[in-house]
């Protein structure tokens, strides 16, 4: 029994450490392939840009106007990094909106997520 | 002091029920398992133009790189379209002696995809500063 009951902890222990409570926009985007990309941080506010031109977060359209109140909530403690998963086929200057509204609530790093083109 | 050396040597030894104990580690097991999301994002970091290179982008030349993607997805740079292969040489002709920001105007119906490939190319060609804009 105690080497089940061992195991048990290990595991617990292991999904205590990784577990980081991160809101997914939950939306399927149709990623950029780039040649370029780092590693982004896990722990993040993470929106999406689709190509019918809405900012997701969490599930919920919030659109532009609700960027900048969640990112301020969310920094208000630490910072942490933005991530905007934008479809390839999102308007251009909405995501650029996405960034400068993220910018205002004072987010020190913006990042667009991309794929990793595998060469 | 007689019966407890007997019981001892029976071996009736004095255990700890550990069921409820191992019942709750399960239901926390569960609990994590269930809520882990494993977020693994890989991307490009962005920043805006500083204020003063925003203003007029054209007039400094010597300064900053302009690229501009318009939206049927050409790229152009001081208003010849160099296409995306035309990015990463560019850009490595500009900063040979100095780094110099690199600025990408997307029109503001341009695809977010050829914006983020010009940005991917900038940064191959070893551009350390490079910034997106949107404008009409």
């Amino acid at each position: 029994m105690s080497p089940l009951i061992d195991c048990v902890f290990i595991l617990l222990i292991f999904f205590i450490v990784t577990t980081v409570f991160v809101e997914e926009p939950g939306v399927d985007v149709e990623k950029t392939r780039t040649m370029n990309s780092e590693q982004l941080e896990k722990s993040s506010i993470l929106f999406a840009v689709t190509p019918e031109g809405g900012v997701v977060y969490g599930g919920r359209d919030v659109g532009l106007a609700g960027v900048r109140p969640i990112v301020a909530r969310l920094i208000l403690r630490e910072q942490i990094p933005v991530i905007i998963q934008v479809d390839q086929n999102a308007p251009a200057g909405l995501a650029v909106k996405v960034v400068d509204e993220a910018r205002l609530a004072n987010a020190e790093e913006i990042n667009f997520s991309t794929e990793l083109e595998s060469q | 002091m007689g019966r407890f050396r007997e019981s001892l040597e029976d071996g009736d030894e004095a255990t700890i029920d550990m069921s409820p104990l191992i019942d709750c580690v399960f239901i926390l097991l569960i609990f994590f398992i269930v809520t882990t999301v494993f977020v693994e994002e890989s991307g490009l970091r962005v920043s805006r133009p500083e204020p003063s290179a925003n203003s007029q982008p054209t007039e400094e030349e010597s300064k900053t790189v302009v690229f501009r993607v318009t939206e049927d997805g050409q790229i152009l740079h001081e208003d010849r379209n160099i296409g995306l292969h035309g990015v990463g040489p560019t850009v490595m002709r500009r900063i040979q002696k100095e780094q110099v920001p690199v600025i990408i105007q997307a029109a503001t119906a341009a695809r977010s995809g050829d914006m983020i490939r010009v940005m991917d190319a900038a940064i191959e060609a070893g551009a350390e500063d490079v910034s997106v804009d949107a404008r009409n």
